[in-house]
């Protein structure tokens, strides 16, 4: 059981109210679960320009949402908003405790320190509430660096990385907290289409195995159209579809 | 140790600002500890400048522990400074002395084995009170051992008026460490709160930065609080100081979005 934490503005009433407790049972089923994220009706604008104009979604456990839409269309808004780092100016959004369910994100200007090697930027992951000793961590990103091919570059500074390699590590990172969501912000804009699609096939694999969620931004929607999951269109601030991507 | 070991790594990415923060802070840590007692480390200096006491020189021979002698003449009421001449100056109290008794003697012949001291004594002691002074110097030292010269009294010179600065000095410092303290958290402030957003957003731990500033800098304000309990109301602009430029960093931090 966890419990889900509402951020809302507006006039919507009783939005302060008890949190909804959902049940949840990871590990033991490979179906999507129960409602782990909610927006509704969510507005947030900067500066006068309607980044989100009444947005609805749902996210529930399990689930690889791929979230497209043209550059400006409100993808990395929603993803933050979603995040808690952006407050909604209007409307409502439930999360669940992050006591309970860890978030975390991939953005898109990646948020790695650039004057340290890429092993010492994956070190901040390590999490002594999560991992054991270091030793496990250390096994995990060994693991995680040879699956995307960048062990040996791990010694590298940031700044002297490529785009491709900076976003892997940028992406294994975020894999090395061992969330429960993943909130990804074009994580494989500077990659080709082999290592895109071994990003996701480890992120499905995560999915599979420990229940993860995941939301994927991309302005690319013919690559998201080649992946397994619901895909959610936006434009100008609003979600105009969502569902299979067969069914565009 | 996490939020220690943060800041010490967020500092050694900024030697500069690691730097700065460091000196002002070691610089209140010290004006906490010495209080307005630290004002008169100047005060010596000043007092050359302005000698207002009646003094006089006394010269013995090496072999007496002149720095003893020192510490025994401190000890008495109305003895204000005693102070260690240097060899140059000793001869030339010697010369002083010699020439005051009409004896001219070459400078080879002049014995330099001396130690040299300068009695300062209290503007307003009696006569009575500075033949005795002179008195314990001479059983100090042994009565053949000591030459002493005449107490001058130079003219007292009225101040005509002091600037702020000097009659308040430890004010002045305690308000210029404070704003220095200030600028050296403006310094790091930010930095670490974007990378306090960077783990918090991969570690599970929440409000990094408020905690981190709040643990580091928890010696300084207990420093200064401290202070305010011994040395009273003189420590109340650096207090001041301090508390505010926490509270308004930790404020400023948390309501400051890094992306």
């Amino acid at each position: 059981m966890f419990n889900l934490q509402r951020d809302s503005h507006g006039g919507s009433s009783g939005l302060q109210g008890k949190s909804a407790q959902f049940n949840r049972n990871l590990g033991t089923s490979t179906q999507i679960g129960s409602r782990l994220m909610s927006m509704q009706d969510v507005h947030v604008h900067f500066d006068g320009i309607r980044a989100l104009n009444g947005v609805d979604f749902k996210l529930h456990q399990r689930e690889i949402v791929f979230l497209t839409g043209v550059s400006g269309a409100g993808k990395t808004t929603f993803l933050k908003t979603l995040a808690g780092i952006h407050r909604p100016h209007r409307g409502k959004i439930e999360r669940p405790d992050p006591r309970h369910v860890f978030t975390s994100s991939i953005f898109q200007d990646l948020k790695l320190f650039q004057d340290q090697s890429c092993e010492k930027n994956l070190f901040t992951s390590y999490d002594s509430s999560v991992y054991r000793n270091k030793k496990e961590f250390e096994s995990d990103l060994v693991e995680l660096t040879k699956m995307l091919g960048v062990y040996d570059r791990l010694h590298l500074k940031v700044k002297d990385a490529n785009g491709g390699l900076k976003q892997k590590i940028a992406f294994i990172r975020t894999m090395l907290t061992r969330p429960d969501v993943v909130l990804a912000d074009e994580p494989t804009a500077a990659l080709d289409y082999d290592n895109a699609k071994r990003i996701f096939d480890i992120l499905n694999l995560y999915n599979v195995k420990q229940g993860l969620s995941v939301i994927w931004a991309t302005h690319n929607k013919d690559l998201a159209k080649k992946f397994t999951g619901r895909m959610v269109h936006m434009d100008k601030g609003r979600i105009i579809y969502s569902g299979h991507a067969c069914f565009i | 140790m996490f939020y220690l070991n943060f800041f010490i790594k967020s500092f050694l990415r900024r030697p500069w600002s690691a730097l700065t923060w460091m000196a002002s802070a070691v610089t209140i840590l010290v004006l906490s500890f010495m209080g307005p007692n630290i004002s008169e480390y100047w005060a010596g200096e000043v007092a050359k400048v302005q000698e207002v006491n009646p003094y006089f020189y006394a010269i013995m021979p090496k072999k007496i522990n002149s720095g003893y002698v020192k510490r025994k003449l401190l000890e008495l009421p109305g003895v204000e400074k005693v102070f260690v001449l240097s060899e140059a100056k000793v001869s030339a109290q010697i010369k002083s002395i010699l020439s005051a008794a009409n004896l001219e003697l070459d400078d080879n012949l002049v014995d330099l084995s001396y130690a040299g001291i300068k009695v300062s004594l209290s503007p307003d002691l009696k006569e009575s009170s500075q033949d005795l002074i002179r008195n314990y110097l001479t059983r100090l030292t042994g009565k053949n051992e000591v030459t002493m010269g005449a107490i001058k009294s130079p003219e007292v010179k009225k101040v005509e008026s002091k600037s702020f600065i000097s009659e308040n000095r430890f004010l002045v410092l305690t308000i210029m460490a404070s704003a220095a303290y200030f600028i050296a958290l403006g310094l790091i402030y930010r930095p670490l709160k974007e990378e306090s957003f960077v783990f918090e957003q991969y570690q599970r731990k929440k409000q990094i930065y408020l905690k981190t500033l709040s643990y580091t800098q928890a010696p300084i304000l207990v420093g200064v609080i401290l202070s305010a309990m011994i040395y009273k109301i003189s420590m109340i602009p650096l207090v001041g100081g301090v508390v505010f430029s926490m509270a308004f960093y930790l404020i400023l931090g948390e309501k400051k979005k890094v992306c």
